[in-house]
């Protein structure tokens, strides 16, 4: 049999409606008649538990992944708009999926770690090949999930990890994770691959350092208190137009922060990497990225320039060319951030790129993925969390 | 190296650092206004790509919509368009209806449970509701935000399931005063936050005043294009029947100029006039007045007919068929007239009255036949009228004739005794003489009883002339002074035969009539009395006769107790020459000419009836 992999999406309003239609093509297009998994992105504007029982009710009640993003994407097709859905339904005697959720992240990331690494133990095998993690953006710290996590997996190396942080569409402030029948937020949903098969990826942001270095000179895990002696929030808001502070989200998404990429994972991965200001506070002045920083650390402001975005894909499919060889890919999944979709490129551009990455990679391949609010994904055997990022997992 | 050495080497250094400063802070604000100005950027940008895409979308649309003929279907494709591509929660479309210019729901779309839907689906607004006055007073729409408590709109909200809305009319032109369509799109209040918030920002009202354009002008346009085709259903039905009657009309009908040339005609008129098709007849007729008119006088005379009424109705003139045969035409024609003023044509419909003109012929021939013949009949009736008055004042005359001899033989009857006691007085003077006994009282006293006697003999007579004296003219007559002297006459017959009388009087009745026919009417009854009551052999007979006045006529009642008239014979008793008595005793008139006379000459009734053991005759005049 193989793998049988098909995608299929809807932008219809109605939830039910959209679930059915989106489940129904993928299940077309793959040929296939009861899958063994089912992988949904969706974005906010469903009544969410009624879509994903749509989607249960159309795939046979298989297994269900999944998380809300800003947008989706597939074959051809990307749109950043309040109602859309994809699913991508698996039916494979090579892999198999399993999955997990973890709920309330929230209460300590670093326990979500060790939670999610105890209830994947008993999955894990010989042949786990890599594990999708979906997960709540809003509240997220990648840097003590990660270190706990593989702490508790206690493998010789590291479980590649890759994802998406669960996005909305910048203004209502929750995310929804998916697991089966469940809708969750403030949790994550884990789906760990297993078989004979292989990931083949690649990451770029296509961002430039402009202006002068920046210090942290005050911070706490993922806290920034102040730059350069000075409010984080003070020390950026002359980065920003007058009286947008109340669209934090989406005007934070022209204000990229770079920092010097660790020494080991440089030369993979390029001289910066990028981080999204989550969350801020007024009062005491802080901004919330996903990842930790410590006081010294040095940033920059970054640029995305479009230029190097459009070479960072062409990047990506050299590199999972090099790596799937002849192979043809039996479906790719591209986690995009938010900042890298409409609010920096025209539609046309945008779609554009998006073709032209899918045929590098391979044209007519079940191709699924959502727009998030970071990126995970591994550089060398590192896993890590990147945002104003592209990864594209190619499955083969 | 200056002399002191140290301080000239510091001065350019620090001013390099100074220098580098500064250039960092303008670099610095360099690379604040860059990401400021690159957000911009890419706001517009989105904002730019945002209105491409509707625009596009419209575009769509359009191409969509024109394709379409079927209003409901555009407004289906419309309500779609709104969820789909403006990305609003809710659309509805309303339709006025034309019976009573309500707007009730036509097409809704977008995302409702299943029964919100059903209650949006019946959702009727009233012309005249509060809440579109402002439409009225010329507002292009009107839009309620999410938390407004307009109290006009208030009310819309939740018919409407919506928190927010805009509500556009349509299609003003194809109705001056009221909207041919409402469009609402908005949003609920728990899922507005997903959806295109409604607000009166430029690109809002941009996007829904320009789909609101196009639907509104396809809507007019499909509902002028609806209007000409009925009109043009209706033209071609009209048209249909018009050929149908224009071809099949039993008449002739025509269109002519006024120089005398058939411009159309039907069937019927070729027909009537012998040619064997319109065609035939509109080709070989070039001046109808010369050609066709037997007397062209009368075809001008129509001409100036037209001329000075604008109309002619059933003129009636001669005209010559094809081979020369006449037949009679009547016209009915009326003046069409084209621009300004000038006379285009005559049109008009034609029978043929031939048979008619010959039936009228015929009728007034026969008309005049039945006119001698009703006068002979008039002559001979009343010749007939004059020979039955006549046989009655004959029938009449014998009737009195034979109460006369009644009379007479009464009046006889009556003298004997008065004789015989004129006798017996002259005797006894005799007598009384020869006696010696002859004395002047004895003398006195029987001259005094034969006085008497003559002077009762006289009045008889009177009586008898009273009743013979002859009726020249209708007189009122108080109805007791013949019934008295009737009674007197046949007083001595009664007496004989032992027959009671007595008069019942209510008032003083009066008669306007014949005296002695009345009198001979009450002397018959009476004869007719005492001889049934002789016949009958009555006990105790009795005539009772009553007089009154009723109604304002005069009734007189004569009743005996003779048995009463037998049933078979009480319908003939009044016919001429019917009798139950024997030819000896009476000739069968005497009813029939009481009947003649009261009825006739006196217009009143006599009738019969039997009543208690007898018969009553009743008289009302």
């Amino acid at each position: 049999m193989g793998t049988s992999v098909g995608v299929g999406y809807s932008l219809q309003k109605n939830p039910v409606d959209a679930g059915k239609e989106a489940a129904l093509k993928a299940l077309q297009q793959g040929n296939i008649t009861r899958p063994d998994f089912v992988f949904v992105f969706a974005t906010i504007g469903y009544n969410q538990q009624v879509l994903i029982h749509a989607i249960r009710e159309a795939t046979s009640g298989a297994p269900l992944s999944g998380c809300s993003g800003e947008g989706i994407i597939t074959q051809g097709m990307v749109a950043e708009t309040n109602f859309g859905v994809c699913v991508m339904a698996i039916a494979s005697d090579e892999l198999s999926f399993a999955n997990v959720q973890i709920k309330d992240i929230g209460v300590g990331v670093d326990l979500a770690g060790q939670r999610l690494a105890a209830e994947l133990q008993p999955l894990l095998a010989p042949d786990s090949i890599a594990c999708f993690l979906f997960v709540d953006g809003l509240v997220f710290d990648f840097d003590p999930f990660r270190a706990a996590f593989e702490k508790s997996l206690q493998r010789e190396t590291p479980l590649p990890l890759f994802g998406g942080l669960a996005a909305d569409n910048w203004a209502t402030r929750k995310t929804y994770q998916y697991h089966d029948d469940q809708v969750i937020s403030q949790g994550m949903s884990c789906v760990l691959m297993t078989g004979n098969g292989k990931v083949a990826w690649g990451v770029s942001h296509g961002c430039v350092p402009i202006g002068t270095k920046r210090t942290i000179t005050r911070s706490k895990g993922n806290i920034i208190y102040e730059i350069d002696g000075v409010p984080a929030l003070e020390a950026l808001k002359d980065y920003v137009e007058e009286g947008s502070e109340s669209q934090w989200n989406k005007m934070t998404l022209n204000l990229c922060l770079g920092f010097k990429t660790p020494e080991h994972i440089r030369k993979a991965y390029g001289e910066f990497f990028v981080r999204y200001m989550m969350d801020k506070d007024d009062r005491e002045g802080y901004v919330t990225i996903q990842s930790d920083v410590t006081d010294g650390t040095e940033l920059w402001i970054v640029r995305r320039d479009k230029d190097l975005i459009r070479q960072g894909l062409r990047d990506i499919s050299r590199q999972i060319k090099e790596k799937t060889g002849a192979a043809r890919p039996k479906l790719v999944m591209q986690f995009e951030c938010m900042g890298r979709g409409k609010v920096v490129f025209r539609e046309q551009e945008k779609i554009e790129l998006l073709r032209s990455l899918q045929e590098d990679v391979g044209a007519d391949l079940p191709w699924i993925g959502f727009y998030t609010y970071g990126e995970i994904g591994p550089i060398s055997s590192f896993n890590c969390i990147h945002n104003f990022t592209a990864i594209v997992a190619a499955v083969y | 190296m200056k002399k002191d050495g140290a301080t000239t080497d510091h001065l350019p250094e620090d001013l390099s650092i100074e220098t580098l400063l500064r250039e960092k802070e303008a670099l610095s604000q360099q690379v604040k206004r860059l990401i400021r100005a690159e957000g911009k950027l890419y706001e517009y940008q989105q904002e730019l790509d945002a209105q491409l895409k509707e625009y596009k979308e419209l575009y769509e649309l359009n191409r969509r919509l024109n394709g379409i003929l079927d209003i409901e279907e555009i407004f289906q494709e419309t309500v779609s368009y709104v969820i789909q591509h403006l990305e609003y929660e809710r659309a509805v479309f309303l339709r006025r209806e034309e019976e009573n210019g309500n707007y009730c729901v036509c097409a809704l779309d977008g995302y409702y449970q299943p029964s919100e839907k059903n209650l949006v689906a019946e959702l009727t607004i009233e012309q005249d509701a509060p809440c579109l006055s402002p439409l009225t007073d010329g507002r292009e729409y009107l839009i309620c935000k999410a938390g407004s408590e307009e109290p006009l709109l208030f009310g819309c909200c939740a018919k409407l399931l919506m928190t927010e809305f805009f509500l556009y009319p349509l299609g003003y032109r194809s109705h001056p005063h009221a909207a041919h369509a409402l469009l609402v799109v908005g949003n609920s209040l728990e899922n507005a936050g997903f959806y295109r918030r409604v607000d009166e920002n430029p690109g809002s009202l941009l996007s829904m005043g320009n789909l609101v354009g196009l639907v509104s002008s396809l809507i007019e346009n499909r509902i002028f294009f609806i209007r000409m085709e009925n009109a043009r259903e209706m033209e071609r039905r009209a048209e249909a029947k018009y050929r149908s009657i224009f071809e099949n009309a039993a008449e002739g009908v025509f269109q002519r100029t006024p120089e005398g040339r058939y411009l159309d005609a039907n069937p019927a008129l070729a027909q009537m006039l012998g040619y064997a098709s319109p065609l035939e007849l509109m080709t070989e007729v070039m001046d109808i007045g010369q050609q066709l008119y037997v007397e062209p006088q009368y075809h001008a005379e129509l001409m100036r007919q037209i001329a000075a009424h604008g109309k002619v109705e059933g003129f009636e003139a001669r005209m010559y068929r094809k081979d020369r045969s006449i037949i009679w035409v009547s016209l009915n024609m009326r003046l069409v007239p084209g621009n300004a003023g000038q006379e285009l044509l005559y049109e008009g419909m034609a029978e043929e009255i031939t048979n008619r003109k010959r039936g009228e012929e015929a009728l007034r021939e026969s008309e005049q036949k039945y006119r001698q013949l009703s006068q002979a009949l008039e002559q001979r009736v009343k010749e007939a009228v004059d020979e039955l008055r006549q046989k009655d004042r004959i029938m009449i005359l014998q009737g009195r004739q034979a109460v006369m001899g009644e009379m007479i033989s009464n009046i006889a009857h009556q003298w004997r005794q008065p004789l015989n006691m004129l006798a017996l007085l002259a005797q006894d003077l005799l007598m009384t003489n020869k006696r010696g006994e002859l004395g002047d009282e004895f003398i006195q006293a029987n001259i005094k009883r034969t006085l008497e006697i003559i002077r009762q003999m006289s009045k008889t007579i009177d009586d008898f002339r009273y009743f013979y004296q002859p009726d020249k003219v209708k007189v009122d007559f108080r109805v007791l002074e013949p019934l008295e002297k009737a009674l007197s006459l046949l007083g001595g017959s009664f007496q004989m035969h032992g027959i009671r009388t007595e008069v019942l009087q209510s008032g003083d009745p009066v008669v306007h009539g014949y005296l002695n026919e009345f009198v001979q009417v009450l002397l018959n009854i009476l004869i007719n009395a005492r001889d049934a009551l002789i016949a009958s052999e009555a006990a105790t007979p009795l005539i009772s006769i009553k007089l009154s006045s009723e109604g304002g006529k005069t009734a007189v009642s004569i009743t005996d107790n003779a048995g009463g008239v037998p049933e078979e014979i009480k319908d003939k008793i009044f016919e001429p020459y019917f009798t139950t008595k024997g030819p000896e005793q009476g000739t069968g008139i005497g009813l029939f000419m009481c009947k003649t006379i009261i009825e006739k000459s006196m217009g009143g009734t006599l009738t019969v009836r039997n009543v208690g053991n007898g018969a009553e005759f009743r008289i009302v005049v």
